[in-house]
């Protein structure tokens, strides 16, 4: 793992709590060197504590963390050569711009001449110059955020740590400052590593993905390979829309498997069936955007019925609501025109194609 | 070779920022305060304890221990009296404190705004101030030359100033109350405020008047509150002495009184000492319960 | 539930009258030039606070308050504060027991305290004077700095702390540069509220003092002799000192809650 352009090395990383709460366990995670990494995940998946141990605010129950080679366990935060964007900025507030941003480089004796050189050129690159007077109180929230990096990034890290740092922003501003934060490193080429429980955010602004759940990691992929080839239940369901529907296995060969839906058989392709999956119960996960409506269906591989609950016209798509049995699915059409074709309590066949699908084992 | 002389380094001095890490620094930051509290506090406690197991005989300490003094204590009758009255008059002073107090701090934690400060203010000042010169003042109250005699004789109730109203009991009473209301009122106000005003909104959507709201949202959340000013009252009252000696006459005897006695002309300090440490036991368990409920986060 | 004005608002009034007008009083018999205090004024006259002005004991009384109100301040911060820190940026166990030790002499009756101190030295063979006066009132008002200056650690967000940290800057330089600034209220405030105090604190100076005069003990010694003007004159001063005292530290307050 070590070499071959991987920054930050996590090997079998794991942080228990005095109270007995296992935040994080056995973690293994490289990062390369230059990329955008994502930790994804739901509140309290360790997603957090795992970025605070790299910062250097936990210390590993066990485990090692190692920058560029060098084992980072026990260095105090102040040493190592890591910085952190936190969530609520704590921008000095009794410090102006100017101060706030010098604050590392003072702290590191470096001369006053090359600091009034370097504060102008980081609140440039945060396209923020002309601000080195004011107060933090004085600036908008996004404002303090950009100016949050800037210091960030003024003392030119091997890796920059942002805990969430959008969660403050409104809608508008937080999409525009997904695009700064990318175009900024990618400009810099340093390697950020990004903690948000927003799937659309890690999605947007990521490179790799590595999706946490309950202290492990799920997968660690790029969007596209995370969207369209999930690793477990937990990644499908977490990453975009998906219909998580209960099943039974009844067979696996070697042209796919076999599966009892709601009284329905239905195949699924090799290539989509999760390693050493046996008989037994499972989940299918089935995209809304892949399932086709019809009374009847056809020229589809696997159909189900149901009625239909509630149908909504989202401007783009329209989305259908379908009761089973047991548990629902949405549909969502990319046919506007389909929306006045079914009505609330319509019976209907819903399908999709045997490759469509995916098997994972059951959480 | 540089990250092994780095963590070298960092092993020997334990990580600022971290919370986890072994400290230090705890015998560095506490020390100072700690060895203060036990040598300024808990010794003096323990000699105070010690001394009322001492006697004393013509103006000599006796170091020999007997239980002589807390016999006398509990068995002298006039102690009892006093004693008694201390605490009925302490049960009298925190209900009429509490009666008085609460729609006050009510008031301003919820009914005023603009003029809040000002209100805070209002309460706080006699708080901070001189307890000695506030009991005093009530001397221009009930005195013989004082503002309720002036204004009964204007009225025409009394033909020539009376001196009944000072030098009893009711002048402690009415001292004390005045003296010590601020202290019921600031920590049931700093409870109210700290009910969210949404829960008393959800209370009335749901269909509750005032009173029912009152009695089932407000009161209980503002009981620690309630509870610390009780306390406070109690254990003011239970050891004033100052009221007692400007205001008490001779039938005004508080128990703080008979116990300064011990350290003057009498000269009987384990006796005195026996006595405190009676009151210091009381109020300390008085406290203590009250802490249980949360009453000394108001304080 | 809100009306144009309470009903609670007349026993409101009674009250602040009930607590006011007996100060108020106070103050406008010591102007008078009687001896003997009758209303309404015989004349309006500031004999008794010149007779206080010129008195030496006095002055030298007052001089005394303020020397060990200004020493308890600083030894009451100094420890206050260390414990404070202790108590919120440190992890150890029976946190809660300091805390409630810290908490107890300010909440238990001062002639408990005054007494056990005084036992305590005489046991000591500790002389009384003002220095005794002044470990009084440190054990008095260690609570309040602890309180004010710990109320305020508490609420201040620890990613100041960190960011600080994290930009490279060792522990002293974190607490010089980032903490202290931002609890300088809370010491500002803590520090006034303990001048308050001590300068009008009398039960345990009585058990604690030795040959000197504090203000207290004078006005405390005056009143035991009567209800006269000079004794109205001192007290309305003190009043009005401490009255100026908090409503500095009151809005202060106000603003931080």
């Amino acid at each position: 793992m070590e070499g071959n352009g991987y920054q930050l090395v996590l090997r079998g990383l794991t942080k228990v709590f005095g109270n007995g709460v296992v935040a994080v366990e056995r973690l293994d995670l490289a990062v390369r060197k230059g990329e955008f990494l994502t930790m994804l995940g739901p509140s309290g998946c360790g997603k957090t504590t795992t970025l605070r141990m790299v910062a250097g605010f936990e210390m590993p129950t066990d485990g090692e963390i190692l920058c560029d080679g060098a084992r980072l366990n026990c260095v105090p935060p102040n040493r190592r050569p890591i910085n952190t964007v936190f969530q609520d900025y704590a921008l000095f507030p009794h410090m102006t711009v100017f101060d706030n941003i010098a604050y590392g480089l003072r702290a590191k004796g470096i001369s006053s001449q090359v600091i009034r050189a370097e504060v102008p050129r980081a609140l440039e690159m945060v396209s923020l110059s002309g601000m080195e007077k004011r107060l933090p109180r004085q600036l908008s929230g996004g404002q303090q955020q950009r100016v949050a990096v800037a210091r960030a990034l003024v003392n030119k890290p091997s890796v920059l740590l942002l805990d969430e740092p959008l969660g403050a922003l409104d809608l508008k501003l937080r999409k525009h400052m997904q695009i700064v934060l990318k175009a900024l490193q990618q400009e810099l080429g340093i390697t950020f590593i990004h903690v948000t429980h927003d799937q659309e955010e890690a999605m947007t602004m990521s490179d790799r993905i590595a999706v946490m759940h309950a202290g492990h990691l799920e997968q660690l992929d790029t969007p596209k390979v995370l969207y369209s080839r999930p690793a477990t239940a937990f990644v499908a369901g977490f990453i975009g829309d998906n219909n998580l529907l209960d099943c039974r296995v009844t067979e696996i060969g070697p042209d796919g498997a076999c599966v009892e839906l709601l009284g329905h058989p239905v195949h699924v392709d090799t290539a989509n069936v999760a390693r050493g999956l046996a008989p037994g119960p499972a989940t299918l996960a089935v995209r809304p955007e892949v399932i086709q409506i019809g009374a009847p269906l056809s020229g589809v591989d696997n159909v189900v019925e149901g009625v239909v609950e509630q149908h909504i016209f989202a401007g783009s798509e329209v989305r259908v609501l379908v009761r089973f049995s047991e548990g629902s699915a949405i549909a969502n059409l990319r046919d506007q025109g389909q929306f006045d074709l079914y009505s609330r309590g319509d019976r209907v066949q819903i399908g999709w194609q045997r490759g469509d699908a995916m098997l994972h084992a059951s959480p | 070779m540089a990250h092994v002389a780095a963590e070298k380094r960092a092993r020997r001095t334990a990580a600022p920022g971290t919370r986890s890490a072994p400290r230090l620094g705890p015998i560095g930051l506490l020390g100072p305060s700690l060895v203060w509290l036990l040598v300024f506090v808990v010794a003096p406690i323990s000699i105070l304890f010690i001394y009322s197991f001492w006697s004393s005989q013509n103006y000599q300490l006796i170091h020999e221990f007997t239980l002589k003094n807390y016999i006398e204590t509990f068995g002298d009758s006039v102690f009892r009296i006093v004693m008694g009255r201390t605490l009925r008059l302490a049960f009298l002073v925190t209900a009429t404190a509490l009666v008085l107090g609460y729609p006050v701090a009510y008031f301003i934690a919820r009914k005023v705004t603009r003029w809040k400060t000002f209100f805070y203010l209002l309460v706080i000042i006699p708080m901070w101030s001189s307890y000695l010169v506030r009991v005093y003042s009530w001397k221009a109250v009930l005195g013989e030359r004082g503002a309720l005699n002036l204004l009964l004789l204007w009225l025409g109730i009394l033909q020539e100033p009376s001196p009944i109203f000072l030098y009893n009991t009711f002048a402690v009473y009415l001292a004390l109350v005045g003296s010590i209301l601020p202290f019921m009122i600031l920590p049931i106000y700093t409870s109210l405020e700290k009910i969210p005003q949404s829960l008393i909104e959800a209370s009335s959507d749901l269909g509750a008047g005032f009173w029912r709201t009152f009695a089932r949202v407000i009161f209980p959340l503002s009981l620690p509150g309630t509870l610390a000013g009780c306390t406070f009252t109690f254990v003011l009252v239970l050891g004033d002495f100052i009221a007692s000696q400007l205001l008490g006459g001779t039938s005004g005897i508080l128990i703080g009184k008979v116990i300064y006695g011990q350290f003057g002309l009498a000269f009987n300090w384990p006796l005195g000492a026996a006595m405190s440490f009676v009151v210091f036991a009381l109020a300390f368990a008085l406290i203590a319960i009250a802490g249980r409920y949360g009453a000394l986060k108001e304080g | 539930m809100r009306r144009a004005l309470s009903p609670v608002l007349p026993l409101v009034v009674l009250v602040f009258l009930f607590l006011y007008i007996p100060m108020i009083l106070i103050v406008i018999f010591s102007f008078n030039s009687s001896q003997v205090t009758i209303l309404p004024l015989e004349s309006f006259s500031l004999r008794w606070y010149e007779e206080l002005f010129a008195d030496r004991e006095i002055i030298e009384a007052f001089r005394n308050t303020v020397l060990v109100g200004i020493g308890t301040v600083i030894v009451s911060l100094i420890l206050g504060g260390t414990g404070a820190f202790a108590l919120h940026r440190l992890q150890f166990r029976g946190k809660s027991a300091y805390e409630f030790v810290v908490t107890m002499p300010f909440v238990l009756p001062e002639i408990v305290t005054g007494i056990a101190l005084l036992t305590f030295f005489v046991w000591m063979g500790q002389q009384l004077s003002l220095v005794t006066v002044l470990v009084g009132h440190v054990v008095f008002c260690l609570a309040v700095a602890v309180r004010t200056i710990g109320g305020r650690l508490q609420s201040l967000p620890r990613s100041y702390e960190e960011a600080s940290y994290d930009l490279g800057a060792g522990r002293l330089r974190t607490f010089f540069l980032v903490t202290l600034p931002m609890i300088r209220t809370a010491i500002f405030t803590a520090a006034l509220l303990i001048f308050t105090i001590s300068f009008d604190e009398t039960v345990i100076t009585i058990f604690t003092i030795g040959h000197q005069n504090t203000l207290p003990m004078m006005i405390w010694a005056m009143m035991r002799r009567g209800f006269t003007p000079k004794v109205n004159a001192i007290a309305s001063l003190t009043f009005v000192a401490s009255l100026i005292l908090i409503v500095i530290v009151g809005t202060r307050l106000r603003e931080q809650a």
